[in-house]
C-alpha cells in the first residue's frame, strides 16, 4: 500500500472493500488450537481404574500422540452405530437438521467466543459429518460431496475439544423448529469419546469418588458430620440458635440431600447453614445420609451407566433409613438427574410415599412418582402459608437479582417457585432483560463439568452473555447480589461476576430466607450468616476493620471469608 | 489553528459514518459465518459482543474527537478490551483494533484528505489513536492479571475449616 501522504493513499473504495476474514481452511479441515485456559485436563489413570473405564492412562490434551487403544476407529464407528439403535433421539436428531441456523447465534459460546464451531449446528455437526459419512447411503458412496469426513486423530480432538465446550444447557434447542437438543448430541459425544478413555479429570475424578465415597470430594462419613457439625457452629453465632444436626437417622420422616459444593465452599456452605436452620425452625423431621452424601452427578456429564451408579444410592439409602420421601436442596443438574431420570433409571421407589409437608399439609402430586421434592417448592409452599415469620427488611441492603439456572429452569421448568420466595425475602428484587431469563436462560459458563480453574478463559467466554446481563441491571438499578439455585452456579457465578460485572456477590436463595427470618429465641441479629455485620442492625459501630475480610471490601472479589 | 478547527468539525460531522466503517472492520476480523450473524443481530443482550463493539467503536471515537485524557480514553477502551482479553486471539490482535480506526478516518475523509490537505492535523488526530492504543495495551494487560487472580479466588474460596479437617487421617487410595 502506499504511503499516507501519497495521493494513491486516499482511494476510498479500496479502504470501503472490507471483507470478513475468510477462514484458512474450510471449517471440516481446520484443526483445533489447544490454547491453555481453553481445554481441560484429562481423566487421570487412577480415577478410570476405580470406575473400569478403559483404556486408563496419563497423557496430556497437548501430546500429538493420545495413546488411543488398537483399533479405535471401529470402537467409535460401533459405539456410534449401537447408540443410534438406542436413543431414537440421537438418531433423528442425526438425520433431522435442516441447517436453518436458527440455533446458530444462541450458545453462550458462540456469543462469548465468536468461534463459528460453538454454534450449535456446527457443534452437532461434528459428530453428524462422520455419521453423515458412515451411516447413510449417500455418504457411504460420495463422502464428502455428502458432508461427510473420515474420522481421524484431529476429528477426535476436535470432539474432544467441543464437546467440553458445550454445559449441555439446552439453550439452543429453545430455538430449533425441530426441538434438537444439542445437549443430547454433546451427551452422546462425550460417551463416544469415553470408549477410548478420553475424559476430563474435572468430571472423572468427582465421579471416582462419588463410586467409592458417596459425594464428588470423597469425603467420609465422619468429615461430613464434622463438617455440618462446624457449621452449627456459625449458626450458633449469627443466630444464637443452637441446633441438632440429624445424621443417617432411621425412622425420619425425609431425607435430605444437596451437592456437596454446599459443604466445602463458600458461598456454597452459606445455603448448606441455612437448610439446617430453616428445617430445625419448622420443625422437620429430616436426616442427612452420610452414604447418599451428595445430590450432585457428574455421572450425568459422562455417561448414562455412570448417571445410573451413582444415583442408585439415593433411592436405596432411602429404603435403608426408610423414610417416606426425599428432599433435595438448591442444585441444577442434581435436579435434571433426580426429576429427569431417577424415576425410570433406579425406581420405582414405590417403598416411598407421596411426598406431603409436615409443615402445611400439602401433597406433592407432581412428585407422585419420583417421590422427591425441590427445596424452593417445599419452601415456597411454606411461605405461602405463612409458617415463618419474615422480616424481608433485614435484606434491605441486599438488591438482588436472580439467575435460573440451566436445569431447573430450561430443563425442569421451577421458573416461578424461587422468584415467590426470593421476594417475600427480599424488598428489593430485580428481573435481567427478559431474553436472558427464564427458559431463554444464560448459563454460568461452568456447568457440565467444565467449571475448572483451568478452563478459566473458555469459561469467561462462555459466562459472558450472563454477566453482561448482570452488569446491565447493576448498572441500571444498582443490583448487589446474584441469587442462583445451583451449586455449580454458586461455585462460577461469583467468577463470572468479578469479571464481568464487578461488585456483585453471588448467594443462595435459601441464604437470603434465613438472613431474612425471624426465627424463635434469637439473639439481636447483627451479623448474617456469613459473620457479616448486616447494614442497619446496629453492629457496625462495634466492627473493627479486621472483620470485614471477604465481605466484599473493595478490590477483594469474592475471593476469601472471614474464618481463616 | 484554523485547520485544526476546519478537521475537527468535520470528524465530528462524520463521526457516525466513521465508527461505522471502524465497526464493520473490527466485526470483519472474526470468521465469516461469526461476521453475518453478529451483523445481522441487534440486541444488545442476544448479541452482547457486537454490541459492544458497535457502542465501544463510537464511545472511544468521540472520546479521541474530544481530546478525551488518559483515565477518559481507558474508560473508553475498557468494554472491549475485556472482551478481547479473553476470546482466541493475540496479544496484538487484541488490541489492535485501535489502529483500524486509522483507516476508517481515512476512508471516510479520502476526498477531502486528497492531496495531502490537512496533514499536521491528521498526524496529531493519529497520535491521539496512537494514545487509545496505549491505553488499550494497559487494559488489556490488567485483564489478563486478573483472569489468573480469578483462578486462585476460586481455590480461596474453599473453606480451610471443611477441607483442612473433614478427611482427618484418611489416605485416598491409588
Ligand atoms: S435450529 Fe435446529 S434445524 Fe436449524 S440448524 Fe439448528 S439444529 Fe438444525
Ligand atoms: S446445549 Fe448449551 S452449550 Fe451446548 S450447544 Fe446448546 S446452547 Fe451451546
Amino acid at each position: 500500500m502506499s504511503r499516507f501522504d501519497e495521493p494513491d493513499y486516499y482511494k476510498k473504495e479500496e479502504l470501503v472493500q472490507i471483507q470478513p476474514k475468510p477462514p484458512r481452511t474450510p471449517w471440516m479441515e481446520t484443526p483445533v488450537d489447544f490454547r491453555p485456559g481453553t481445554y481441560i485436563y484429562p481423566g487421570k489413570a487412577k480415577n478410570l481404574k476405580v470406575l473400569d473405564l478403559p483404556n486408563p492412562r496419563d497423557w496430556a490434551v497437548t501430546d500429538v500422540d493420545w495413546q488411543l487403544p488398537e483399533g479405535w476407529q471401529k470402537t467409535i464407528l460401533e459405539g456410534m452405530a449401537d447408540r443410534l439403535k438406542r436413543f431414537r433421539s440421537f438418531k433423528l436428531f442425526m438425520d433431522i437438521c435442516v441447517r436453518c441456523g436458527a440455533c446458530a447465534d444462541k450458545c453462550h459460546f458462540f456469543i462469548g467466543s465468536g468461534d463459528p464451531k460453538n454454534m450449535p449446528v456446527l457443534r452437532a455437526e461434528l459428530l453428524r459429518s462422520v455419521y453423515r459419512k458412515d451411516f447413510t447411503a449417500l455418504g457411504k458412496v460420495f463422502g464428502k460431496l455428502a458432508g461427510g469426513r473420515e474420522l481421524t486423530v484431529d476429528v477426535l480432538k476436535e470432539w474432544f475439544y467441543y464437546f467440553y465446550q458445550c454445559t449441555e444447557c439446552r439453550r439452543c434447542s429453545v430455538f430449533c423448529p425441530y426441538g434438537i437438543d444439542t445437549a443430547e448430541i454433546t451427551m452422546m459425544g462425550r460417551e463416544l469419546l469415553g470408549l477410548l478413555g478420553l475424559y476430563v479429570n474435572w468430571v472423572i475424578e468427582p465421579v471416582a469418588n462419588c463410586f467409592r465415597t458417596g459425594n464428588h470430594l470423597g469425603i467420609t462419613p465422619h468429615g461430613l458430620a464434622d463438617t455440618l457439625e462446624f457449621m452449627t457452629e456459625d449458626i450458633e453465632e449469627a443466630t444464637g440458635i443452637k441446633i441438632d444436626v440429624p445424621i443417617n437417622k432411621k425412622g425420619a420422616e425425609i431425607l435430605f440431600f444437596t451437592p456437596s459444593g454446599d459443604y466445602v465452599a463458600a458461598p456454597g456452605i452459606y445455603t448448606c447453614m441455612s437448610y439446617m436452620l430453616l428445617f430445625n425452625e419448622l420443625g422437620v423431621d429430616y436426616t442427612w445420609s452420610t452414604y447418599a452424601s451428595d445430590g450432585g452427578n457428574f455421572g450425568l456429564f459422562t455417561s448414562h451407566e455412570a448417571m445410573k451408579r451413582l444415583n442408585a444410592k439415593v433411592y436405596a439409602e432411602a429404603k435403608r433409613l426408610g423414610v417416606k420421601w426425599i428432599m433435595g436442596g438448591e442444585c441444577g443438574h442434581m435436579w435434571r438427574v433426580v426429576n429427569q431420570y431417577m424415576d425410570t433409571m433406579n425406581g420405582p421407589a414405590d417403598f416411598l410415599e407421596v411426598p406431603k409437608s409436615p409443615v402445611t399439609g400439602t401433597v406433592f402430586e407432581n412428585a407422585r412418582s419420583t417421590k422427591a421434592v425441590h427445596i424452593m417448592e417445599f419452601m415456597s409452599d411454606v411461605i405461602r402459608h405463612g409458617k415463618l415469620k419474615l422480616d424481608p427488611s433485614r435484606n434491605d441492603h441486599i438488591r438482588v437479582t436472580f439467575h435460573d439456572s440451566c436445569n431447573p429452569a430450561r430443563a425442569m421448568g421451577i421458573l416461578e417457585e424461587p422468584r415467590y420466595v426470593i421476594r417475600h425475602a427480599c424488598n428489593h428484587f430485580y428481573e435481567m432483560p427478559e431474553n436472558t431469563i427464564r427458559e431463554q436462560t444464560f448459563c454460568c459458563g461452568g456447568g457440565a463439568g467444565l467449571g475448572t480453574d483451568e478452563n478459566m478463559e473458555m469459561r469467561l467466554r462462555g459466562g459472558m452473555p450472563r454477566g453482561n446481563a448482570v452488569r446491565y441491571v447493576q448498572e441500571r438499578y444498582g443490583v448487589n447480589q446474584l441469587a442462583a439455585m445451583c451449586a455449580i452456579d454458586r461455585a462460577t457465578l461469583p467468577t463470572v461476576c468479578d469479571y464481568w460485572a464487578p461488585g456483585v456477590q453471588v448467594t443462595g436463595i435459601s441464604e437470603l430466607v434465613a438472613n431474612a427470618t425471624v426465627f424463635k429465641g434469637e439473639k439481636r441479629r447483627t451479623h448474617n450468616l456469613r459473620l457479616e455485620p448486616i447494614p442497619g442492625m446496629g453492629a457496625e459501630d462495634e466492627e473493627s476493620e479486621a472483620d470485614l475480610v471477604g465481605a466484599g471490601a473493595p478490590g477483594e472479589g469474592q475471593g476469601g471469608m472471614g474464618h481463616e | 489553528m484554523v485547520e485544526r478547527a476546519v478537521l475537527l468539525d468535520l470528524l465530528k460531522r462524520r463521526a457516525e459514518a466513521i465508527a461505522t466503517r471502524w465497526y464493520d472492520a473490527v466485526l470483519a476480523e472474526y470468521p465469516e459465518q461469526t461476521y453475518a450473524a453478529w451483523k445481522r443481530e441487534s440486541n444488545r443482550f442476544a448479541n452482547p459482543v457486537g454490541h459492544s463493539l458497535r457502542a465501544g467503536t463510537r464511545t472511544i471515537l468521540d472520546a479521541v474527537l474530544e481530546g478525551a485524557d488518559a483515565e477518559a480514553l481507558r474508560g473508553a477502551v475498557t468494554d472491549i478490551v475485556r472482551i478481547r482479553a479473553v476470546q482466541q486471539m493475540s496479544p496484538s490482535a487484541a488490541v489492535g483494533f485501535v489502529f483500524r480506526l486509522k483507516d476508517a478516518i481515512r476512508a471516510e475523509l479520502g476526498d477531502e484528505l486528497r492531496n495531502g490537505s490537512f496533514r499536521d492535523e491528521m498526524a496529531e488526530m493519529e497520535q491521539r489513536v496512537d494514545a487509545v492504543a496505549l491505553a488499550a495495551f494497559d487494559v488489556f494487560a490488567e485483564q489478563r492479571e486478573l483472569v489468573s487472580e480469578l483462578r486462585i479466588n476460586e481455590l480461596k474460596r474453599n473453606i480451610p475449616w471443611a477441607t483442612g479437617r473433614t478427611n482427618r487421617g484418611v489416605v485416598e487410595p491409588g
